[in-house]
């Protein structure tokens, strides 16, 4: 218990520590490179609002995050080609394209997150079936060598157990 | 048979005397006498025994009687040999005796005898005998022939007025006749019999001395003069009481008048004291050896003072030990209150005696509680007041050498109560205290006794006697060493060793296609005592119950090692049985497919007709441990499984749990990996 209190702490120390260079970061962009950071923010929109949901699932979170700016990435890249200005980013964010791009990491990210987990458990699923086929076949066969006694055998030592 | 004979152990090689098999003339004795069961000859019938015709093949003129043993008389071997090795004058001729098969499992043991022509001397109810004739035929004749028997060092036990025949037509000469073929004075009527073992059961009187025989013939004397079986109005016990208190002679005689010469002669014979009577030689040589009139005997010596038991008093140390006999309560309670050892030591002045019967009062108040203590306190005291008695244990009474036959009567009558009381005292320790005792002190009595090997073998054969091939049944054969099998699987073929049982029991099981016990009590009991190396086989029969595999395996195994050793031929019947007794062996191997490879080589194994052979190829020991072994592993790999299938039955949710956290690392996987893949890219686009 001690030992969980204390990574819960080291945990929320970090997320403190991170938020923290975040803001610093998010505060120097806007003094320096204030159209950039307007689309960043712009395209992160998806991200902000998985962050407020605070869904406790900080995989998914950090999935949204990576895709969110996987997505934004290419889009900043667009806007530092044709010039760091107020009249590019807004050009850029009035574009449905970026958008596209934008969001659509976001969307990856939400589509696997939602459908990633369901096809492993179906495989897992398939496997759990191939495996009872696998022992109800050896369990037939050993009562067809070992005849009906057996079988009141098993039950008996099973219920000891 | 000679090869057979080679592979028996030495203990196997009993006597085997060729047996005589059934031809055209019908059962035949050593190729030569022919037995018709059909012509009985009552005359010559006495005890359980059948007496038959019998003719000479080589001899038609030759007359014989044939004696058929009953399967549970007692056949006299060393007398029997004698006989056959001596022709003793005035005795009947032994011809032959031996095997002889009647059919094919009908065996019975006979012995053949030159038939006297002229009939009994005397038959009861008819006139006595003149004086003259039996003191000049009928002595003489018994004198000369007992005179050869005596110097061999046996007795006769068999001399009795209906005994003795004329052997020719013209009834000139006499012979005496047979006593081999029971035990010995079982057919002796108790009249017959001196003190020493007059109240011993027929079957319990032991071979004897010479001097009992001297003794029959005093009486035989009487019994011929007096045209009626001495005392015949009394009984037993009356007879044995007043031969006691007056003296033989005097109790046989008092209603009689008999000549001087006569008187004479039967002082010397009845005398009490075998030390005192005439011997074989004086008896013959009677007129000559008489110098003065021989002393009577005057019954048993009186103490100096009486006793009182049961309401009478006793003067006779005997008398009172057979009063003590009939009433063995009252004796214990002389014994416990002290007053029988106060008498011994006071009135019959034995400081001996009196010391060993407060040792057994001090023995039997320290435990009271010990019903049998008391039985065997009455055993030690009646022994101590009549050392020369019967032994005494209960409703059974014998002289000491005697307890062989008289467990083979208790069998033959199936006599529980007799059994019950023998089987008591084999397990118990009296008899060995007491034999250990009486030997120590007399060789003659040592000599008298079963010996001590064969009474300490059946105390430890009666500690386990609930077990097969142990009990009274193992006590029979171990007494009784040429006893048959009573088994009653070959009761009736007079199987007197293993491998005769072999072949019996192979005949009878494959008439009955082997649905037979071949190891009941009595053949286990019969095996084991001929047999060596087969005790390890007993233990398994007596730890598992019959029924059981190993049970069967045992007994299966035990018939294997005597057809190896004792009867190396094929035996389909007992193949038969096998097959039978693999049954439970069979349903204990749980694997089908080693059942049927089992099975299958049984039935190739099967057609040697070997025991040795069926379970060598079936190896069936190895197929039970292998299949057991399996059969354990089989379970777990079952149980395993069993819980891996309900585990994925019922672990659903813990997948979905699974899958989720294996989905979200996945994802995460994947937008690392997008997200790397996006910045190196758009570096490499916009920058590069």
């Amino acid at each position: 218990m001690a030992k969980k209190s204390q990574k819960g702490a080291d945990s929320s120390s970090n997320q403190s520590f991170a938020m923290f260079w975040i803001l610093i970061l998010s505060g120097l962009g806007i003094v320096f490179i204030p159209p950039t950071m307007l689309v960043l923010i712009a395209g992160m929109i998806p991200s902000f609002v998985a962050l407020l949901l605070n869904t406790d699932r900080t995989a998914g979170l950090a999935a949204m995050l990576a895709f969110n700016l996987a997505g934004v990435i290419p889009v900043i890249g667009i806007l530092w080609e044709r010039g760091q200005t107020f009249h590019e980013a807004f050009r850029i964010l009035s574009d449905v394209y970026m958008w596209l791009a934008m969001l659509g990491g976001a969307g990856i990210a939400v589509f696997l997150a939602w459908a990633i987990p369901i096809v492993v458990f179906a495989a897992y699923d398939l496997q759990a079936k191939a495996t009872l086929v696998r022992l109800q076949k050896q369990r037939s066969k050993l009562i067809e060598e070992w005849g009906g006694q057996f079988v009141s055998d098993v039950k008996d030592l099973d219920q000891k157990q | 048979m000679d090869s057979n004979r080679a592979q028996m152990t030495v203990a196997e090689k009993i006597d085997m005397p060729e047996e005589a098999t059934a031809g055209p003339a019908g059962p035949v004795l050593d190729g030569r006498f022919s037995i018709h069961l059909s012509q009985r000859l009552s005359d010559f019938e006495s005890g359980v025994n059948m007496v038959v015709q019998a003719t000479d093949l080589q001899d038609t003129s030759a007359e014989y009687f044939a004696v058929v043993s009953n399967p549970y008389s007692d056949f006299r071997y060393p007398y029997a040999q004698l006989l056959k090795e001596n022709r003793l004058p005035g005795m009947i001729e032994l011809m032959a005796h031996g095997k002889v098969r009647f059919s094919e499992t009908d065996i019975c043991y006979v012995s053949v005898f030159d038939k006297p022509r002229g009939g009994p001397i005397y038959r009861e109810g008819e006139a006595p005998l003149q004086e003259s004739l039996v003191l000049n035929l009928v002595v003489p004749t018994v004198a000369g022939c007992l005179k050869f028997l005596h110097k061999s060092g046996m007795a006769h036990r068999g001399i009795r007025a209906d005994n003795i025949f004329f052997s020719d037509k013209k009834q000139r000469s006499l012979v005496l006749g047979e006593a081999v073929t029971t035990a010995p004075g079982s057919a002796q009527p108790a009249v017959y019999e001196p003190l020493e073992t007059a109240m011993a059961h027929p079957m319990g009187r032991g071979d004897g001395k010479p001097a009992d025989d001297i003794y029959a013939v005093g009486v035989l004397i009487l019994h011929l003069l007096g045209g009626k079986l001495p005392a015949s109005d009394l009984s037993a016990d009356e007879i044995y009481k007043k031969k006691l208190e007056m003296g033989s002679f005097a109790a046989l005689t008092e209603d009689l008048t008999l000549s001087s010469l006569v008187i004479d002669v039967l002082a010397g014979l009845l005398h009490d004291d075998p030390t005192k009577r005439w011997d074989a030689k004086t008896l013959l040589n009677w007129r000559e050896e008489i110098t003065s009139a021989p002393r009577r005997g005057r019954g048993d010596s009186l103490a100096f003072g009486k006793i009182l038991f049961q309401s009478e008093e006793y003067s006779s140390p005997r008398i009172l030990a057979h009063a003590m006999m009939r009433k063995p309560k009252a004796a214990l309670e002389i014994i416990e209150n002290g007053r029988l050892v106060k008498w011994v030591k006071s009135a019959v002045r034995d400081e001996e005696a009196a010391a060993k019967i407060a040792q057994i009062q001090a023995s039997v108040n320290s435990s009271r509680s010990d019903k049998n203590a008391g039985t065997a306190a009455v055993t030690q005291a009646i022994r101590l007041l009549d050392p020369d008695g019967v032994f005494w244990y209960r409703d059974v009474s014998f002289c000491r050498g005697a307890l062989g036959p008289m467990l083979q009567w208790a069998f033959q009558k199936d006599d529980t109560e007799m059994k019950k009381t023998l089987a008591e005292l084999l397990s118990s320790s009296l008899l060995q205290t007491v034999t250990a005792e009486e030997m120590r002190g007399s060789a003659e009595r040592r000599a008298e006794w079963v010996p001590e090997i064969v009474l300490n073998s059946c105390y430890d054969h009666m500690k386990s006697k609930q077990d097969i091939g142990c009990g009274l049944e193992r006590c029979l054969y171990e007494l009784n060493p040429k006893a048959p099998c009573l088994s009653p699987l070959v009761l009736g073929s007079h199987v007197s060793n293993l491998s005769e049982y072999v072949e019996i029991a192979e005949k009878k099981m494959s008439s009955s296609n082997g649905q037979v016990n071949p190891l009941d009590r009595h053949a286990a009991a019969f095996i084991m005592c001929k047999s060596k190396g087969l005790r390890k086989y007993l233990k398994t029969l007596s730890s598992n119950a019959p029924g059981t595999a190993d049970n069967a395996l045992a007994q299966i195994k035990i018939f294997a090692k005597l057809q190896a050793s004792a009867y190396p031929k094929p035996l389909p019947g007992f193949c038969r049985w096998m097959e039978e007794m693999q049954k439970p062996i069979l349903a204990k191997i749980r694997s089908r497919l080693r059942q049927e490879f089992v099975s299958k080589k049984f039935q190739e194994a099967k057609k040697t007709g070997s025991l040795g052979t069926i379970l060598k190829l079936t190896d069936i020991e190895r197929q039970l441990a292998v299949d057991s072994r399996e059969y354990d592993n089989a379970l777990a790999t079952a149980e395993e499984a069993e819980r891996i299938a309900a585990y994925l039955e019922g672990a659903s949710q813990q997948r979905k749990v699974d899958a989720a956290r294996y989905g979200t690392w996945i994802t995460s996987v994947l937008a690392i990996t997008s997200l790397v893949t996006s910045m190196i890219v758009s570096a490499l686009y916009f920058v590069g």
